[in-house]
């Protein structure tokens, strides 16, 4: 007898990508990432009688993925001052279009900075700047006001600028190699 | 009021470093195998708690604040899992791909030679998750032997057996990726040393050839993967290993 739904196989295979990505742009360490979306996917197997269909899939799993992100932060506070390593770094790569030194650096400083947010605003600017959420989609999503969304974003935009300029600052000439 | 342009789309104006920072974030993506592997330890947690009913009482849990009771529940699973794993895995083994292969006689490929070669970053083990069609354990997500009920001396045979390739199979795994192959191979060598015709020894051999890479020593990875291939042409892990073994 199968374990699992089609449903849910059509769930994960559909969305599987999109929970790991989520989650490592919450702060998650790419060798933490596997652990932590079998954990999201158990929660969707258990949970999906409750899915009412309210609220679209993604912005349902993202909420999970935020629960169990969050969770691992707090667990382990010490990993978020953990860079990853920008040579091992899980980069989308094909024959045709490799990952070269430079895109992992970059991808690495940004992911930095993003560790050195405050999490309510890097989970709006996350939602926001990455998975192109609308504001009353955030909203929603995290019970705030509009107003609150827009707040965090305004503030995570001008924390995110400020550290890019500090790089900049700090390495006119070769930016995008500066950490 | 509408939302303010993405720094990131076509309207923006803003800083192209800021943009080339932002951007490379979405370059990140699952590593390959990443999506079968996690399905496959899904499916042994999973089996675990429906072997020992526990899921009913999980759901139950969902049914009452939704997706917060949903990742508590998780927590249920998890410790359920500690009780349920032996079982579950001679459950899952009993119709499990690699079970039956193992009734016709293959070739079992050895583990890699020591080398001095640096250590690699391990990689990514892959089962084709494609071909999958349910069950097939790979790893139990909790290691830890257990107490089981009782049952008859044969199937509390297996389930012991399972337990404890399952439990070794996890350590060297998280040797491996904690950037110890050495200390993976050794834990193989005491696995193959207690149970040397275990029930998951087709994972066994993907793992061993994955250290063997992770050890710089592709010779010998490339060899066992072709090896790997003669011996289960259908494995789930061919896909994965076809691409090793086929590499110049």
């Amino acid at each position: 007898m199968a374990l699992f739904s089609p449903e849910f196989r059509a769930i994960y295979d559909e969305h599987f990508e999109f929970v790991w990505c989520s989650l490592r742009r919450l702060g998650v360490r790419e060798a933490d990432t596997m652990d932590l979306v079998q954990k999201v996917f158990l929660a969707v197997h258990v949970g999906w009688g409750e899915f009412e269909g309210r609220s679209k899939i993604r912005t349902w799993l993202f909420g999970i993925c935020r629960r169990v992100a969050s969770d691992y932060r707090r667990s382990s506070p010490i990993r978020r001052e953990i860079v990853t390593d920008a040579a091992a770094m899980d980069l989308r790569r094909d024959d045709q279009h490799p990952v070269g030194a430079e895109s992992r650096q970059r991808a690495s400083v940004a992911e930095a900075i993003l560790n050195r947010m405050p999490e309510p605003q890097r989970v709006v600017f996350v939602l926001f700047e990455l998975e192109e959420m609308s504001g009353e989609d955030i909203a929603e999503l995290l019970n705030l006001s509009i107003g609150t969304v827009r707040s965090r974003l305004r503030l995570a935009r001008e924390r995110f600028r400020r550290e890019v300029k500090r790089l900049a600052a700090a390495d006119p000439m070769g930016r995008k190699e500066a950490v | 009021m509408g939302d303010q342009p993405r720094l990131l789309g076509p309207t923006n104006g803003g800083d192209e470093l800021e943009r080339e920072l932002l951007g490379s974030l979405r370059d990140v993506s699952p590593p390959a195998g990443a999506k079968g592997e996690t399905w496959n330890r899904l499916a042994v947690q999973v089996a675990a708690v429906a072997t020992i009913g526990t899921a009913s009482i999980a759901v139950h849990a969902v049914g009452r604040s939704g997706a917060v009771a949903a990742l508590q529940a998780t927590k249920v699973f998890t410790a359920k899992v500690v009780a349920g794993v032996a079982l579950a895995g001679s459950m899952a083994a009993s119709g499990g791909w690699w079970l039956h292969q193992r009734a016709v006689a293959k070739p079992t490929v050895g583990l890699p030679a020591e080398s001095g070669a640096p250590s690699l970053p391990p990689p990514a083990p892959a089962p084709s998750y494609e071909n999958t069609e349910m069950v097939t354990p790979v790893t139990p997500a909790v290691p830890e032997p257990v107490e089981r009920p009782s049952k008859s001396g044969e199937a509390r045979s297996r389930s012991d057996l399972l337990s404890l390739e399952s439990r070794m199979l996890t350590d060297a795994r998280a040797q491996l990726r904690g950037g110890d192959p050495r200390g993976a191979l050794a834990t193989l060598e005491r696995l193959r040393a207690r149970s040397p015709k275990g029930v998951l020894s087709q994972e066994r051999d993907v793992l061993a050839i994955q250290i063997a890479s992770a050890l710089g020593d592709a010779a010998t990875a490339k060899r066992k993967a072709k090896e790997f291939l003669d011996a289960y042409p259908e494995s789930p892990h061919a896909q994965q290993l076809r691409r090793l073994a086929t590499d110049p």
